[in-house]
């Protein structure tokens, strides 16, 4: 098992290289490769997945370097629940957004490149999710983020997604730091960086350094590590990137920033919930960034003229879902949330793509409509996603957001599950504008949607199969069948101590979603089957105003931390340049004014010598004076 | 033993044959054709190639037999140079001895790279071919002996040979002479070994304990481990170091002198001169006189992290390439400088570490941007733009320098810094916080240079016109990088070896 | 015959004031043979010096006086060789300046 692992993650490296080194030759070459690498990848996923179903763990690890004479680092892969359901889910979604790209990219001349990089980020992200350690699942967690850097700024010449490529790694980077810190920490009072060892001795109350006790260190080294999750999965208030990331090409976005990578700081709080539960306060903290974060980022998708954007957005909305799911202590339940959204997301960005692809790049929303009649696989396609999305009953999404509703009822989180309603409401109403808006009534472009037209089958098989997961893989774990999922992941794990509150829970998501779907229907429908003219951008209320501007924080943090920064960098820029040089200069300065001074006793004439012979002369005598024991 | 006697000697007896070998009479030029004047001094070049790959391919031989041992300097030769008779069968005896520890190998191994690159990759402007590698080649020998030097009289000739060897080379480029960049360098690195020698006299004397002074260091490090020297010695090696190494706020002359360099030059300066002093610090600071390290330990430390965060901010601001190599190596520099604070094994690996990545990607930013400098005659950011389009190799090369310097995971600088906060954590927790602050400023200034210069759109049209790199220009780079990912994804040999030297840290906890 | 006695501070006075108006001379006139006639000036005063000593002194003797004699020729000596060495400089620097020696000044 641990040998069909390596192969499920190294292909898609070998991939990479071949699409690198090969990367002047036909674009279909390179899917043809790629997709291959990456379904013989997902099938071995599946036959891990299956035969270590309800199985102990396989782990299996080499030594890679020594920290000194009795601390080994090690490097290897571990096979357990979690990591195993990720890797299925992980193959799965690569495997079509490895197909759709051909369909979206075939007349990039950079295809070659793109499918390297892309293949180099599955690779990466596989090995992330089978990390024996946590100093490995750091080493990939950095290189996902370079992935999503060379990606993002694929379109190099374009400044938007220069600046897009490089605000995504910095932010990043922020919360990396954190993380390496907590990291340490940990691996410094377990001597091991492995995760398992570390919950054991944190059990027993072992985790502990010289200078900080056990609970201490571990809110410190967990909130850390959850700064490194904020970061990544595009919490608040790392958030800011995401949104930027869009200037990727849609497949990017559908496969790193909506499906995988963002997903990842979700994984990681997952993987290390033992850690997390014995760090007091932490658990909650996460809980309130989780749901916050949630109803905030709807808000801001309620008003986004950017198809992708309003998608960027509810991606960061149901990570916060996830992230406030597993504070409050319904571990499986976020897991399960991570899973679907996986799919509905991927398939909502897919969709997207083709009809930005059939708009010949057009990404406003002002401009589009009328499509559904034009491009009907993509807009039922699109439908099933955003009916996941909003928590319709029997649709995927359904049922991971209503498990994590009534376990914030059910655990009297009460806060939580308010603004988690709130955000579904939102949800629902951001989503169907989009569809209406984008799909019903009239074209307010005809010009431009006259030819609009699906794509190929590439395109169109993708959305297909993400469609069915994203109707039917709620299925998984619901009330009728045991919460299979549940089981699988927490048959060790203590079981959340809460009564499930179902019923009552599930009739108010679902009344919630379809209130907020008819919101959506009133609002945008009748005015989009109109074809009222798109409102001026002065007139709107303020509080469209907030939310189009992204509640201003992005003014917010340039004006503070990045002006701040800037500041200091050319404070000591003119520090070092003027004054420390200026410091050198003068000390030569003082130099060269004692040697001139010198200079005038050499002045070469006769009897300014004799002056100073006699002064000589005179001292010396002085002295001599004084030695010999007194004058007169 | 022969394969070390053969890789210092070569180098040497280049020098010595550049500078004795006819030259070409200028006379000979016709006005305006630039041909002749190449080929009758291309000789020289392939001297000093020929030298330096002898020397290349004897590193690889010294690494396969090289033996995880402690406390011993394997390859060792020695040969007396002075003797004076002190009286009845009283000998006082000055020799040159060379031998390699897990410290030194490294080191002295990075030098062999470098030099051998510096060959292959840079052409020197075509009326100093001579003179340019004549004292290249003697530079190049006089830091691989200070690297490989196991007696003090050794490494104190070399050091003061690099002083000179370096002066002349900074001071002529082509046709202009640079007097500022090269009297800061002569006068900061020459107060430097100052210092250090008094220093090194200072532990001589208190090794000596009334008998004749010692110089051998494996007679210093026998003698001297149980006994503490006086206070005034370490700070003297500490100031000493301050002043070599171009740390903050004694470093005015290295940004100057990278300025005013050409390309070889800049690389020796950045990817070797500027760990000499590092390894003097640990040489005779940590491997001597550890208990003083232990006392001075606050004071070394807050000394890295005021380097690592000033350089780094500094970098940010820089308008241009050198000057951003410049800070950045100093931000290295101060990071591995903080590891040796924490006086633990770890520590002292992830200087190492630190040591050779940061020599290993200045030379790949510098000879990177050689290219571009060669093309465009201008290194400023404000004329750079969009370079990717149509420098794509470049650009990549620039890239993936610029992943090693902020210490993406897969590189070896990733492994020294990680690997120095961890051996902060452990011992200074509150600096290696600080220390974390690092990472992200690093990342902010490295992607900064990078979006300005290959990102973007083209600035003008003179810029699309530019030929990308050639195989010659290209081929060394891919040398630079392959070092650079194998030291990241297969660090064990080179830490085992490293290991080696530093297990008399266990006493003290390490 | 009665010896007038003049007090011995008095006698080195007056020498010490000969011996710094001939200083004063040396040092700053321009003219080389005022300088000169300065030299001998300061030569007189220790010659005075010497005789005071010998007749005035702690323990008189004829020995001061006898080598008065020897300065005076030394003096006289030495003037014809300076008098010699400003002839030469004259004949070079056509001028007898003190400020016009000065070879070592660039």
């Amino acid at each position: 098992m641990i040998e069909l692992a390596l192969i499920l993650c190294l292909l898609p490296l070998v991939a990479a290289v071949f699409s690198f080194v090969l990367r002047k030759s036909s674009a279909w070459l390179h899917a043809l490769v790629a997709t291959l690498a990456m379904l013989i990848s997902a099938l071995l996923a599946l036959i891990v997945f299956f035969h270590l179903y309800h199985r102990h763990a396989m782990e299996a690890s080499i030594h890679w370097l020594a920290l000194n004479h009795d601390f080994m680092l090690t490097v290897g892969v571990r096979l357990n629940a979690l990591n195993n359901l990720m890797l299925v889910i992980v193959t799965l979604v690569s495997l079509n957004v490895m197909l759709f790209s051909y369909g979206y990219l075939k007349t990039d001349e950079r295809i070659g490149i793109y499918y390297a990089y892309l293949n180099f980020f599955a690779f990466s992200m596989l090995a992330l999710v089978m990390s024996a350690n946590l100093l490995q699942l750091y080493i990939f967690w950095e290189m996902v983020g370079l992935c999503s850097y060379l990606l993002v700024g694929f379109w190099f010449f374009k400044n938007e997604a220069a600046r897009a490529a490089r605000k995504s790694f910095v932010v990043t980077r922020l919360g990396d730091a954190g993380m390496l810190g907590g990291i340490l920490l940990l691996a410094l009072a377990a001597h091991s960086f492995n995760d398992s060892t570390q919950a054991l001795l944190a059990a027993s109350g072992n985790l502990h350094l010289s200078w900080l006790s056990q609970p201490h260190l571990l809110t410190l080294a967990m909130l850390l590590i959850f700064l490194g999750c904020v970061g990544k999965s595009a919490q608040f208030p790392l958030h800011v990137w995401l949104p930027d990331a869009m200037e990727g090409p849609t497949p990017v976005s559908a496969l790193i920033h909506a499906a995988t990578m963002v997903a990842a700081g979700v994984y990681l709080v997952a993987r290390l919930y033992p850690l997390f539960q014995l760090a007091p306060g932490v658990l909650e903290t996460i809980a309130y960034i989780g749901a916050g974060t949630a109803l905030l980022a709807a808000c801001i998708a309620l008003s986004q003229r950017d198809i992708k954007r309003v998608i960027a957005y509810s991606t960061i909305s149901q990570l916060g879902y996830m992230m406030a799911a597993l504070g409050i202590g319904a571990y499986a339940d976020g897991v399960f949330h991570l899973l679907t959204h996986a799919f509905f997301k991927a398939l909502l960005f897919l969709a997207a793509g083709s009809v930005i692809h059939a708009l010949a790049g057009t990404q406003d929303l002002f401009q589009m409509g009328g499509l559904r009649k034009k491009m009907p696989i993509t807009f039922y396609t699109f439908l099933a996603g955003a009916l996941a999305l909003s928590g319709v009953v029997p649709f995927a999404g359904f049922w991971s957001k209503d498990a994590i509703l009534s376990a914030a009822l059910a655990s009297r989180h009460y806060i939580v599950y308010a603004l988690l309603l709130i955000a579904a409401f939102c949800t629902a109403v951001y989503i169907f504008r989009l569809i209406f808006l984008a799909f019903a009534g009239q074209s307010r472009q005809p010009a431009l949607t006259e030819h609009a037209h699906e794509g190929g089958w590439e395109m169109k098989a993708p959305l297909l199969f993400l469609a069915i997961f994203a109707t039917f893989a709620g299925f998984l774990n619901t009330p009728l069948n045991d919460d299979a999922l549940t089981r699988y992941l927490e048959p060790g794990m203590p079981m959340s101590e809460y009564q499930n509150w179902p019923i009552l829970s599930m009739l108010i998501s679902t009344l919630v979603a379809l209130l907020g779907i008819a919101v959506a229907y009133l609002a945008f429908q009748r005015w989009q089957a109109q074809g009222s003219p798109v409102p001026p951008e002065r007139g709107r209320p303020w509080w469209i105003q907030i939310s189009y501007r992204k509640f201003y924080l992005d003014e917010i943090y340039y004006h503070t931390i990045q002006r701040a920064g800037r500041f200091l960098s050319m404070l000591i820029d003119l520090f070092d340049r003027y004054f420390l040089q200026g410091l050198v200069r003068l000390i030569a300065l003082l130099f060269y004014g004692i040697g001139n001074a010198l200079r005038m006793t050499q002045d070469g004439l006769l009897q300014s010598y004799g002056t100073i012979a006699l002064a000589a002369l005179v001292v010396w005598f002085a002295i001599a004076v004084f030695r010999a024991g007194g004058v007169f | 033993m022969a394969f070390l006697l053969l890789a210092l000697i070569t180098p040497l007896v280049a020098s010595l044959l550049v500078w004795l070998l006819p030259a070409s009479s200028p006379s000979n030029n016709v006005q305006g054709l630039k041909q002749p004047h190449r080929s009758h001094e291309d000789h020289f070049i392939w001297i000093g190639r020929v030298a330096m790959s002898i020397s290349f391919l004897c590193m690889f031989v010294l690494w396969i037999k090289m033996r995880l041992l402690s406390d011993v300097y394997q390859f060792a030769f020695s040969f007396r140079w002075f003797q004076f008779s002190l009286g009845f069968h009283q000998h006082w005896t000055l020799r040159i001895a060379y031998g390699l520890d897990g410290l030194s190998l490294p080191l002295f191994s990075l030098a062999v790279l470098l030099g051998w690159i510096i060959f292959f990759a840079v052409r020197p402007p075509g009326e100093q071919i001579r003179v340019y590698t004549g004292w290249m080649l003697l530079a190049l020998f006089a830091v691989m002996s200070s690297f490989a030097a196991i007696d003090l009289l050794t490494f104190i000739l070399s050091m003061e040979l690099t002083l000179l060897a370096g002066f002349f080379l900074i001071l002529r480029q082509g046709k202009e002479q640079h007097w500022d960049a090269a009297l800061q360098f002569l006068l900061y690195r020459g107060l430097a070994s100052v210092f250090i020698i008094l220093a090194l006299l200072g532990l001589a004397a208190a090794a000596s304990r009334g008998g004749l002074w010692p110089a051998s260091y494996a007679v210093l490090s026998a003698v001297l481990f149980h006994h503490s020297v006086p206070h005034i010695v370490f700070l003297a090696l500490f100031i000493g170091v301050l002043l070599e190494e171009a740390f903050v706020p004694l470093h005015s002359w290295f940004p100057n002198a990278m300025q005013d360099a050409g390309a070889g030059v800049a690389v020796l300066l950045a990817g070797i001169l500027t760990k000499t002093g590092l390894y003097a610090l640990i040489r005779f600071g940590v491997g001597m006189m550890p208990q003083d390290a232990n006392d001075y330990r606050l004071l070394i430390a807050t000394v890295g992290i005021i380097n690592l965060l000033y350089a780094a901010f500094a970098a940010w601001s820089a308008k241009d390439w050198r000057r951003l190599i410049s800070f950045s190596s100093i931000s290295h520099m101060g990071l591995a400088l903080f590891a040796v604070a924490t006086l633990r094994q770890t520590g002292m690996l992830g200087a190492l570490f630190l040591l050779v990545s940061s020599g290993l990607v200045s030379a790949l930013f510098l000879l990177t941007s050689e290219g571009m400098f060669k093309r465009l005659h201008s290194l400023e950011f404000s004329r750079l733009g969009g370079l990717s389009k149509s420098m794509p190799i470049a650009s990549g090369f620039l890239l993936f320098a610029a992943l090693g310097s902020l210490g993406l995971p897969l590189t070896s600088s990733f492994v020294g810094e990680f690997q120095s906060i961890f051996s902060g954590f452990a011992v200074l927790p509150g600096f290696a916080f600080v220390a974390l602050l690092g990472l992200l400023l690093s990342a902010i200034y490295s992607l900064n240079a990078i979006r300005k210069t290959t990102f973007g759109p083209v600035l003008d049209s003179t810029l699309m016109q530019l030929a990308d790199l050639r195989w010659l220009e290209s081929w060394p780079l891919a040398v630079l990088s392959l070092f650079l990912l194998l030291l990241g994804i297969l660090p064990n040999p080179f830490a085992q070896v490293a290991l080696s030297a530093f297990h008399h840290l266990r006493a003290l906890g390490g | 015959m009665t010896t007038v006695h003049i007090p011995l501070p008095s006698v080195l006075a007056l020498a010490a004031i000969l011996f710094c108006i001939g200083l004063y001379g040396a040092l700053s006139k321009r003219s080389l043979i005022i300088v000169l006639v300065s030299l001998e000036l300061m030569l007189s005063s220790v010659n005075i010096n010497l005789v005071a000593f010998s007749q005035l002194g702690a323990f008189p003797n004829l020995r001061g006086q006898v080598f008065s004699l020897f300065t005076i020729t030394v003096a006289a000596a030495e003037i014809a060789v300076g008098f010699a060495i400003v002839l030469a400089f004259f004949r070079f620097r056509k001028s007898a300046d003190a400020d016009d020696a000065n070879s070592q000044k660039r």
